[in-house]
């Protein structure tokens, strides 16, 4: 996108999403430098009271849309149901990509609806809310990155309790420890 | 000289910092409900307690305040000067360090709204970004942290 004196402002906004999404963040890590790492097993695991990795990456997908639709003028888009944390059989080495991708695909293409907007466009209601697309922008890249905190944690938590459940595993299937017998 | 887009950015760190931010909770919302006997728990699983993620944000806003006054020497050098030391960041401590946040929040906010939109272009003294930046990173670090907190909390 070519900067000029009318469309200063998002592009501003765009380096914003690209930098929390990509990396080259003033804060840190982005959204995707902690969570291409994760692994299926990390993101299936279910913590009490709280949304699965994966959920929380659909979720992300989700208000990415949200803001697609109603760039696009669909006032009555909403989401609700599955369709905020989405629903979840396994997840195995497929099922992650497919979710990385669609998170990659689904900030695209906001990039690309954005493409050919001027900045009075940022001070527009979002059809069907209260606030505008200034704010609707902005909270898109605090809501990832808000998210992406918790990840960054629940990885931690994750792996501990993996080890921890590794080492059962280990030394009650696999060792035969104290006898000298190990293979 | 306009202020406009500087206005913005200053409602949506004290949005962020208050309440009603679009992404969900605030900073002292987080703070207002959390059991005070958790904030300086330490977790095996993470290096950090919730009272030293405060304290993070705390000395991140004192590091812009000096940046606005052109300090070019100063810098958040050492692992305390980031974290806290273990007094500062004690249960006994949690009140002024609540203080601390929101007094320095204050003075934060205060100091912005004396400037005007050639703020963010300007380069930040001692340092290779400018303050658009640096002011939008800082609520992008705040919602990062707040996360950590709403898990190390649960």
């Amino acid at each position: 996108m070519e900067s000029n004196e009318n469309n200063y402002l998002v592009e501003r906004i765009v380096k914003l999403l690209n930098t929390a999404f990509h990396g080259g963040a003033w804060h840190g890590p982005s959204a995707l430098e902690v969570i291409k790492p994760i692994k299926p097993k990390q993101a299936a695991y279910k913590l009490e009271n709280v949304h699965t990795i994966a959920e929380l990456m659909y979720h992300m997908t989700s208000w990415r849309i949200f803001a697609i639709q109603k760039i696009n003028g669909n006032e009555k888009y909403e989401i609700i149901g599955d369709k905020d944390f989405g629903k979840f059989g396994k997840i195995d080495e497929f099922e992650l990509e497919t979710l990385l991708m669609e998170m990659s695909l689904s900030h695209d293409e906001l990039l690309s609806v954005l493409k050919d907007k001027t900045d009075d466009f940022l001070m527009e209601n979002v059809p069907g809310t209260e606030y505008d697309y200034y704010t609707l922008l902005h909270g898109i890249i605090h809501h990832d990155l808000y998210h992406t905190g918790q990840i960054a944690v629940f990885k931690k938590m994750i792996d501990r309790k993996l080890e921890k459940l590794d080492e059962v595993n280990t030394s009650s299937r696999f060792f035969d420890e104290g006898y000298g017998d190990t293979f | 000289m306009s202020n406009k887009e500087l206005e913005r950015i200053i409602e949506n760190i004290d949005t962020v910092f208050r309440g009603d931010a679009w992404h969900g909770p605030s900073v002292m919302e987080i703070i207002n409900s959390l059991p005070i006997d958790i904030v300086d728990t330490k977790q095996g699983f993470s290096k950090r307690t919730i009272a030293q993620l405060i304290f993070h944000m705390v000395a991140w806003r004192k590091f812009i305040i000096e940046k606005l006054n052109d300090n070019i020497e100063f810098a958040l050098k050492s692992e305390e000067d980031n974290w806290g030391t273990d007094v500062e960041t004690s249960k006994e401590n949690w009140k002024n360090l609540v203080v601390d946040l929101q007094q320095t929040h204050k003075q934060f906010i205060e100091l912005l709204e004396t400037k005007d939109d050639s703020l963010l272009e300007k380069r930040v003294a001692g340092e290779f970004y400018d303050f658009y930046k640096v002011l939008t990173g800082l609520i992008q670090h705040d919602t990062y942290h707040l996360g950590m907190i709403w898990v190390l909390w649960e």
